[in-house]
């Protein structure tokens, strides 16, 4: 297992501070005239440090706003608020120019190796493009040579006979292991990764994610792994935000928030992964309702339509950021009481017995 | 003695296409008792989607069912009788089969795709006789069945003219009948290689949904725009039972409330409806006519971790009330552990191994099954480094020779890529398709790497 951060250096790579963004919602001709905008808050807030060699992993549901957050960060979308310091520089304050250049220094890989990959361009061209479009390498021999060298990182040996392939001679999980060759082919200083592995199959999933890993060890460059599956999540990262509506509900090592997960929806997204285990006991997920709407967010804490714990104060003051422990932050006015176990959740209604115990009652301990 | 409800035999449903044939179901036995849930576990393009289709008849036309059958149901009069005509037919096909292997042993073989057309025709034989269809069985019994068929004719006539004594045995013969025309087979489409259809079953339309119902994968998109989802459950009710709108209505909040939707949602449109709740109204659209069988195929796939995680818990419920008999096909081990009895994990277009849930985990037998455990990253126990299998799924065009997990198995040797495994079975109920299965089995199953 590689340790987490082995790195003496703990620079900060990219300060995100009170970062917002709000879409505008489309609306028919009559409510326009009524002159209300109604806007969707898919990033309501948030800050994080991404410290270098780091991987750290946004983790949420669908709709919670982890993919906009790597937009943002990538430039891809304009906050409509905060910011975004790459090496203690201000994005929003870069030149075209300087934005060009930025680019080359923070790469993605996104979920469908399918779709991110021109099926009419060889993996040599796919891979060679970005070497092309920031004038590195001007000879064809050295952009080849880097590109063997990428392709081999990304565990496509011997790269040679890769170069003249197309994406559709290749298998899902050599198409994502080239779309993250052309990721590291700049050498980049940060990787963002979007649902890298949650298009592959079982089989090969694991193969692509201890490569991710190995690259990080290799190269050192930090990444920022969004994903839903808080147990990828767990695999991949030295640190877990949970987001859940536009927000970063808990923040911490990622042992500490599977250990000690302490905001109340957290622990619900712990409690509703599937164990590899067919004797273990399920308890009912404890959690309430359906997810509200983004427009119409719930008044105070945005998770209190959905928590067991809620009480008024829920309903009209916002939760404050609680420190429970070092480095572990949870947006809940409770947190110091549920981090310390004073606080549980109530018994769900209904108890889930495991198939094992319905069949066999006697095994039941 | 009692049938399973649903029992699969040597299925073959192959796929043409441009290249070729994909195999996608090669040779699938499988039984599912009454009020069991059996999981089905394998990555995209193993064939299970494929399976759960053919038991519903619902198979695309490319699809070419080239062997095998799906018996549905069988009642427990002809219980007794089937294994019976079932051992008599199948010495005769074996016998049949060594005739023919022998004949196709001494034509001269054939250049690379230069056979003849009697040597191709003697290879088809062999393979309908190594993957019998119903007729099959019933051409290899033509004579009991002439006899039979005389027997219960002549019985029936003397019956009604009043003979106590026939009356009392006529039940008897119309069961050893029907075990020997084997009646109450549900799959009967059959194109050959050539294209043309063999045989049709005319009750069909009855059998499904009201006997098997399916819910589709990404289930959120199966349901109709423009219609309210309580009108598309009172559809289906209305397609298949002379019920009026009231009752046909009552019957979906019935259904509504056993899957755990408002029942004041029942008007509202699929857009309205949040993912879990199209979900849980297809569980409900599936259950509307107390179908004998229910397939889910990737239930969960498209939810978010806790909607699905509620589904599941939901399911198990449905599963303890109805006492439902339910076939689970998810590509995720877990999710299946969490409700099956028994898990059949699909590789290639095979069942390479079967077992109870708990033996899957702790007594694997199947270096595949092994990959896939350990595959999966946990948010419990210690965190380790996790095992990838080496390579990528194979072609169902051109799958490997022999044993088709042989080119990314760290267990494989010399006769792995020579001799196609046979089932092992070490103890009953688990079997696994793997020459070694008997010494992992040994060993006390595979370790979880």
């Amino acid at each position: 297992m590689p340790s987490p951060s082995p790195l003496g250096e703990d620079g900060v790579v990219i300060h995100v501070t009170g970062l917002r963004k709000y879409f505008e919602l489309k609306r028919g001709f009559l409510s326009s005239l009524r002159g209300e905008t109604l806007y969707v808050r898919a990033v309501d807030g948030i800050d994080f440090d991404l410290k270098q060699g780091e991987i750290l992993a946004l983790v949420g549901e669908s709709g919670c706003g982890k993919t906009t957050t790597g937009r943002l960060i990538a430039r891809l979308e304009t906050p409509t608020e905060g910011s975004v310091l790459f090496e203690g520089v201000d994005l929003a304050s870069l030149t075209t120019r300087e934005l060009f250049r930025f680019r080359r220094d923070l790469q993605m890989i996104f979920q469908d190796p399918y779709e991110s990959l021109n099926p009419r361009h060889s993996i040599l061209r796919a891979v060679s493009e970005p070497l092309l479009i920031h004038g590195i390498a001007p000879t064809r021999e050295e952009r080849e040579e880097l590109v063997v060298q990428a392709l081999e990182d990304a565990g496509l040996r011997p790269g040679q006979d890769f170069m003249e392939r197309f994406p559709h001679e290749l298998s899902g999980g050599q198409r994502q292991r080239a779309a993250i060759a052309r990721a590291i082919v700049l050498n980049p200083k940060i990787i963002i990764a979007d649902e890298p592995v949650s298009m592959l199959d079982v089989s090969i999933r694991a193969g692509v994610m201890n490569l991710m890993l190995d690259l990080r060890d290799k190269y050192r460059m930090p990444y920022i792994f969004i994903t839903h599956d808080i147990a990828v999540a767990r695999y991949m990262s030295d640190r877990i935000a949970v987001m859940y509506l536009g927000r970063i509900v808990e923040e911490a090592s990622t042992e500490e928030v599977i250990s000690h997960p302490t905001h109340p929806y957290t622990r619900a997204l712990l409690s509703a992964v599937p164990v590899p285990d067919p004797a273990h006991k399920y308890s009912a997920v404890p959690i309430k309702g359906e997810l509200p709407s983004p427009i119409n967010l719930p008044s105070g804490c945005r998770y209190r339509t959905r928590c067991l714990f809620a009480k008024e104060i829920c309903a009209t003051v916002e939760p404050p950021r609680v420190e429970v422990a070092p480095g572990h932050i949870a947006e809940c006015h409770f947190s110091d009481d549920i981090f310390a176990g004073r606080l549980v959740e109530p018994p769900m209604a209904r108890l889930v017995p495991s198939p094992e115990t319905l069949s066999n009652p006697e095994t039941e301990s | 003695m009692t049938l399973p409800l649903l029992s699969v035999r040597k299925l073959k449903v192959h796929f043409k296409v441009r290249q070729g044939w994909v195999r996608a179901v090669d040779g699938v036995s499988l039984d599912v008792d009454e009020g069991e849930t059996v999981g089905l576990v394998g990555e995209s393009g193993c064939g299970k989607t494929t399976l759960a289709y053919a038991i519903t008849q619902l198979l695309p036309t490319n699809a070419h069912v080239l062997g095998g059958q799906i018996l549905f149901g069988g009642d427990d009069s002809t219980a007794r009788y089937r294994p019976e005509y079932w051992q008599l037919a199948e010495g005769r096909m074996q016998q049949e089969l060594a005739k023919l292997q022998a004949r196709l042993s001494q034509m001269p073989v054939p250049a690379e795709d230069g056979a003849s057309p009697e040597f191709r025709a003697l290879q088809d034989q062999i393979d309908e006789l190594m993957h019998p269809l119903t007729i099959t069985y019933r051409r290899f019994l033509a004579q009991e069945l002439e006899d039979l068929q005389r027997k219960v004719l002549d019985l029936t006539t003397r019956a009604q003219a009043g003979d106590a004594k026939s009356n009392r045995v006529l039940g008897a013969a119309t069961a050893r009948l029907k075990a020997a025309s084997q009646d109450g087979d549900l799959l009967a489409i059959t194109r050959l290689k050539d294209g043309s259809l063999r045989e049709y079953h005319p009750t069909l339309n009855a059998i499904r949904w009201k006997q098997v119902s399916l819910v589709f994968q990404g289930a959120m998109n199966a349901l109709n725009p423009v219609y309210t989802v309580g009108s598309q459950i009172v559809e289906a009710i209305q397609a298949h039972e002379e019920v009026d709108d009231e009752e046909a209505r009552k019957r979906v909040e019935e259904l509504y409330r056993l899957v755990g939707i408002p029942v004041d949602r029942i008007d509202n449109f699929p857009h309205e409806y949040s993912g879990g709740m199209k979900q849980r109204a297809m569980i409900a659209m599936a259950l509307a006519l107390n179908p004998r069988l229910v397939i889910m195929d990737e239930p969960t796939t498209a939810l978010d971790v806790i909607t699905a995680s509620k589904i599941m818990d939901e399911v198990l419920r449905l599963q303890r009330e109805l006492q439902m008999t339910l076939i689970i096909i998810s590509h995720d081990v877990s999710t299946v552990a969490k409700v099956a009895n028994r898990i059949c994990v699909m590789y290639a277009g095979e069942i390479v191994e079967e077992a109870s849930s708990r033996d899957t985990f702790y007594k694997t037998l199947h270096p595949y099954t092994q990959g896939l455990l350990g595959a999966f990253p946990s948010v419990t126990g210690e965190k380790r480094r996790l095992e990838a299998i080496p390579g990528s799924p194979p072609s169902l065009l051109t799958p490997p020779s022999a044993c088709r997990f042989h080119p990314r198995c760290k267990y494989a040797k010399d006769i792995c890529t020579t001799t196609a495994p046979p089932y092992v079975i070490p103890e009953p109920g688990h079997r696994a398709l793997c020459h070694f299965a008997q010494d992992f089995y040994a060993q006390g199953g595979l370790p979880r790497s």
